[in-house]
């Protein structure tokens, strides 16, 4: 017999001469029944797979894919914003293992985002990523708004101008305000406008900024002036170029100048020097008699006189000491040209010197101005009421510059204050506005929540590896002994990480479980000490030790390493660590410095705050530090021993050491010497995870997986043999999604779960809701869909839908079963966490609900129990759940058969009727040893099969059952001599 | 834009979905064609209509549940109060026994926009014309 479904091999001798030919045929009994109790679930979840069906076999699966392994009421949300966790904890507490549960978790309106952390290597530069492997806050939420002024507030809100800024990303988060001590917690937040930036606040209603005198820009009292420039008080001349002392020889091709009574020495490199009226840079002084420069001068010089520029001023009644200070500026006006220098030093009233000379003479007798900082004021203004020191004012002419408050002149008969720093422009009668306070908010998760990872040494080559140890809340998710950033290492970090905990593959794509790892590093591999590439969570190198402290200035969280691993010497031993005990961040100084010898002076620095005597302060430019001796002032303090050279007044980046310190008994001095390069191992947390705005859901969020068109679902599961898919939105009552839910799982050949809102209490509106709002059949429907269960969180009760739980018992009715659908109603099938139900219902309710295909949920003897075994249904025969379950179960596996698609392209074959009517009756006769169908009747009586001839236009195949297990009606008759009871099953099928 | 109040359910049972009834003339939060306002124990911004519609809606459910406001309010960019000068809002406040809002003690003088947000977060619902009318117009 010619059959679809074989294999021809032939062996012997080319075509034409004698040989062997073996046929091998598949059996006829190959069409297997599929493994029910398939359920899927379209549920926004805190953790899982974004946008793609998934399967989870069972509750640890779930735990591991969505949850927290550790904590298994992790998953759902405390404050019942969305239920779908609790449905599917529903599932597995009835399934008890039975059933397989697919999820889908939607992707919302865009602005979900994943957790993720990058890690340096020694030198600061990122070399690798690695990112929560789905979105949502799981990951780390840790979020921060930058100071930033406050541009409105009013008693429970303020608003910033901050773009970036999700939809309740903040709710829990405490906001601060600049110069105030009181912390606010945030309850809920605005996105960025996309357009204006701004992003709306709102603290707890227990609060109120009005009473604590937070606000936006505020108006000053009638109106201000201000002179960008005040004259400086006498007269000046500074010509721009004076006589360096002695002669000088040079020639003219020769950068050689050789000075007779000069002093080479006070010049400087760098500087010019002119004679007849051209310049030359200095590039070198030998001597007080010799220097070199760029070039020869054009002409030759005999014992002549040569010229520099002019840095000092010499006033004519003037007051420099009281009226100017060290880095003002000084402005002369020519030709409405104004040309400005810098004060270096003020010698005494009637000298000052500059840090660089004005480009023309300033002849004697010229008035020079300086900035005016000073602000005058109507007889309308408030100054000593509405401004104090250290506020801001608005530039009128250039809104986003501010100026600082420095003092309120109350003694004067003319309202006036100064500021700062100039204003960018003169005004006149101007409204000032005052700036805002600042606002901080910070988001800061709990303590070891979300994920976290931790690199050490690469624990069999700890030479040339690194691990990476990943965390999720309290407990160790992932471990990579040895990983790599050379792509032809074997373990490669990419390889290392991303195949050690895949979730779920679909076709090439790859869903990680908890992280995803992306190599930074675009240049060789090398871990030598001089150029290692390695990530870590925190290298330095020590600038100073002593018994239990090493110190250091390098750019990790010391905060984070209390507690964890230190690396004294990775490079010499590797193998050798210490755990740390504590640790200080280093801090960089406010102000700028100066030191000559031992003595450190600042300017507007705060040496009493920042240190203590046996402190180290950190030079910038020599990269050492030493150890304070003496503390004298917020200037001024001394140190033990002095750096290599002095530092000039107003260095930057001064700063005092931080440190980590090591346990009693342990001597790092012995372990450890200054310039050796050290690692600490820490728990780094992943940050800017976010859920999306799950406030503001949208039906189109559900919908758009019950597309019978783009059915991603079906797409998952095509060929896996899970026939019937029983699908659900559990927490989700609405009638746009259902109504969709349904006509997808009618369009599949699936059942859909209904869920009547909480809202609708009796019958009548039940039935009504179902048949008048949704309109639908071919779907199952539980009254009331809601149930009240034991709060995980606390006391009292927690609403939950039963979706879950029904469906789950389901799942395990199945399962006992072989397999097949039964009738999962009656005394037996108890909902057992229900404590209470969102609506009693009467016993006439049920007669309502039964008839409309509503399955009642009632309490009876103690417990919630599933008293209804229909569905809504155009046809009686389909109203009950196990029938019309089989029957779409017969249609997924007739479907996706394998053995029937081989036949698909064999037409007119010769047999082919016979192939298909025996691989039908085998299915059949399987099917009715089961006790699938009426097993009353004979097999012949039972069922039918009808194969039309299969043609070029293609065939038909009937098949038709009685199905079995259906109790239509009960009847009872009791009287006086008599008791009789007889039943009535339905007795077709198609 | 009509004016917004920011709004979550008190009791953490359950997030609601409630349609809007046919022919439903009211102000939207969101899409113009949107079918349903979701709401959950999560803050998010309501139109005045739809608190009323809220509200309601939850004297249907089976237990208690009620429509919480954070108090944070976005005024409609039309909204009458923000053409008021700080005179006519003064008389507001006086007028409707709100708080004075003119100034902040010891920081100068609050923006109209400030001040009508903060009006409106006391609750007051008024479009200010018998205030404006009251007094002259600013020029």
């Amino acid at each position: 017999m010619a059959v679809g479904n074989q294999g021809i091999s032939v062996y012997g001798p080319p075509p034409g001469a004698p040989g062997i030919r073996v046929i091998q045929q598949g059996g006829t009994n190959s069409l297997t029944s599929p493994l029910l109790g398939r359920v899927a679930f379209v549920a926004v979840l805190k953790r899982g797979i974004v946008g793609v069906p998934f399967p989870v076999t069972s509750r640890s699966v779930y735990d591991q894919l969505c949850g927290d392994p550790s904590n298994i009421i992790w998953p759902l949300y405390v404050d019942g914003s969305h239920l779908g966790p609790d449905a599917i904890d529903g599932f597995f507490n009835m399934a008890g293992g039975a059933g397989q549960l697919w999820l889908i978790r939607p992707a919302l309106d865009g602005s979900e985002t994943k957790a993720k952390v990058t890690l340096k290597n020694r030198a600061g530069t990122e070399v690798l990523k690695l990112e929560a492997a789905n979105e949502g806050a799981w990951g780390g939420a840790y979020a921060k708004v930058e100071p930033t002024p406050v541009l409105n507030a009013t008693a429970v809100t303020f608003t910033v101008d901050q773009p970036g800024i999700l939809a309740n990303q903040y709710m829990g988060a405490i906001a601060r305000f600049s110069g105030k001590t009181t912390s606010y917690t945030v309850v809920a937040n605005t996105a960025s406008d996309p357009i204006t930036n701004l992003a709306v606040f709102t603290i707890g209603s227990q609060y109120s900024l009005l009473a604590d005198g937070i606000a936006g820009p505020t108006s000053i009292s009638g109106t201000s002036s201000y002179s960008r420039h005040t004259f400086v008080a006498g007269t000046i001349s500074c010509p721009m170029q004076v006589d360096v002392p002695g002669t000088v020889v040079f020639n003219n091709t020769d950068t050689t100048l050789i000075g007779s009574g000069t002093v080479f020495t006070n010049l400087s490199i760098g500087q010019n020097i002119y004679h007849l009226g051209e310049a030359h840079v200095v590039t070198s002084i030998t001597s007080d008699t010799t220097l070199t420069i760029d070039s020869p001068f054009s002409i030759a010089g005999n014992a002549v006189t040569i010229q520099q520029d002019n840095l000092v001023v010499t006033g004519s009644n003037t007051t420099f000491t009281s009226s100017l200070k060290d880095g003002d500026m000084l402005y002369y006006v020519s030709n409405n040209l104004v040309y400005g220098r810098k004060v270096a030093t003020i010698a005494s009233d009637t000298a000052l010197s500059l840090t660089s000379s004005f480009p023309i003479n300033i002849p004697s007798g010229s008035q020079v101005l300086s900035d005016n900082l000073w602000v005058t004021g109507d007889n309308n203004t408030k100054y000593a009421q509405e401004l104090s020191v250290g506020t801001s004012v608005v530039d009128p002419s250039q809104q986003n510059e501010t100026v600082t408050v420095t003092a309120i002149d109350t003694s004067s008969s003319v309202k006036r204050f100064s500021v700062n720093k100039p204003f960018v422009q003169d005004f006149v009668n101007a409204s000032l506005v005052q700036q805002s306070l600042e606002a901080t908010v910070l988001l800061q998760p709990p303590t070891s929540t979300g994920l976290s990872v931790s690199v050490g040494l690469g624990q069999k080559y700890p030479t040339t590896h690194f691990s990476l140890d990943v965390y999720f809340n309290k407990s160790k998710v992932l471990t990579v002994p040895d990983a790599s950033l050379d792509p032809n290492d074997p373990y490669f970090v990419e390889t290392a990480v991303n195949n050690e905990n895949i979730a779920y593959r679909d076709g090439l794509k790859v869903y990680q479980v908890w992280v995803t790892a992306s190599s930074l590093c675009d240049s060789a591999y090398t871990t030598a000490q001089s150029n290692d590439v390695r990530p870590f969570n925190g290298a330095g190198t020590v600038l100073a030790v002593n018994a239990r402290q090493m110190f250091s200035v390098d750019d990790f969280d010391y905060s984070l390493a209390i507690g964890s691993t230190l690396y004294p010497n990775p490079y010499t031993n590797p193998r050798s660590f210490l755990r740390i005990k504590g640790a200080k961040a280093p801090e960089l100084l406010q102000g700028t410095v100066s030191v000559s010898g031992v003595q450190v002076n600042g300017s507007a620095t705060n040496f009493t705050q920042a240190f203590q005597p046996g402190d180290f302060f950190y030079d910038p430019l020599s990269k050492s530090v030493q150890k304070v001796r003496l503390v004298q002032s917020d200037t001024a303090m001394v140190l033990q021993a002095a750096f290599p050279n002095n530092l000039p007044a107003g260095t930057t980046g001064a700063k005092k050491a931080g440190y980590i310190q090591v346990d009693q008994g342990i001597d790092l001095t012995k372990i450890s010497r200054v310039g050796d390069n050290f690692m600490t191992s820490y728990r780094e947390y992943f940050t800017g995870g976010y859920d999306g705005d799950t406030s503001m859901m949208k039906p189109y969020y559900f919908t758009q997986y019950l597309s019978p068109d783009d059915s991603l679902l079906e797409n998952s599961v095509w060929g896996l043999n899970v026939g019937l898919m029983r699908i659900a939105c559990p927490g989700i009552s609405d009638v746009t999604v259902q109504r969709q839910g349904v006509a997808y799982a009618n369009a599949k050949a699936w059942e859909y779960r209904v869920e009547v809102p909480t809202s609708i209490t009796n019958a009548i509106d039940a039935v009504n809701f179902v048949s008048d709002q949704l309109g639908v059949y071919g779907c199952s429907v539980a009254f009331p869909s809601y149930g009240l269960i034991s709060n995980f969180a606390g006391a009292g009760q927690r609403m939950v839908p039963l979706t879950g739980d029904i469906m789950g018992l389901e799942s395990a009715y199945s399962w006992s079963n072989g397999g097949y659908h039964v009738a999962v109603a009656g005394v037996k099938a108890q909902l057992v966490r229900v404590l209470n139900l969102a609506t009693k219902l009467n016993p006439t309710d049920e007669a309502s609900l039964n008839t409309a295909g509503i399955q009642s949920i009632k309490f009876l003897q103690g417990a919630a129990v599933i008293w209804g075994a229909r569905g809504p249904s155009l046809d009686d025969t389909y109203s009950f759940l196990n029938v019309s379950r089989t029957q779409k179960n017969y249609i997924r596996l007739f479907l996706e058969s394998t053995a029937l698609n081989q036949l698909l392209f064999s037409p007119n074959q010769p047999g082919i009727i016979d192939q298909i009517s025996l691989l039908m009756e085998s299915f059949a006769r399987k099917e009715y040893a089961n006790h699938v169908y009426n097993e009353f009747l004979g097999f012949s009586s039972a069922v039918t099969i009808k194969v039309t001839n299969a043609s070029s236009t293609g065939g038909d195949v009937m098949y038709s059952y009685v199905p079995a297990g259906v109790l239509e009606k009960v009847y009872v008759q009791i009287g006086p001599n008599v008791v009789v009871a007889s039943s009535q099953s339905k007795n077709t099928g198609v | 834009m009509a004016q917004l109040r920011q709004a979550y359910l008190k009791k953490k049972a359950e997030p609601l979905q409630i349609a809007y009834p046919e022919g439903w003339q009211g102000a939207k939060s969101g899409d113009e064609f949107g079918d349903e306002i979701y709401i959950s124990s999560m803050p998010r911004m309501l139109t005045e209509d739809e608190v009323s519609l809220v509200q309601d809606y939850l004297k249907k459910l089976p237990y208690p549940q009620e429509l919480a406001l954070t108090g944070c309010v976005m005024v409609d960019s039309e909204d009458p109060l923000l053409q008021m000068s700080h005179t006519e809002l003064t008389a507001l406040e006086r007028t409707e026994d709100l708080p004075q809002t003119h100034s902040v003690q010891g920081k100068g003088l609050r923006s109209t926009f400030d001040r009508v947000l903060i009006i409106r977060e006391q609750g007051h619902q008024g479009t200010g014309e018998n205030y404006s009318a009251q007094l002259p117009k600013r020029n």
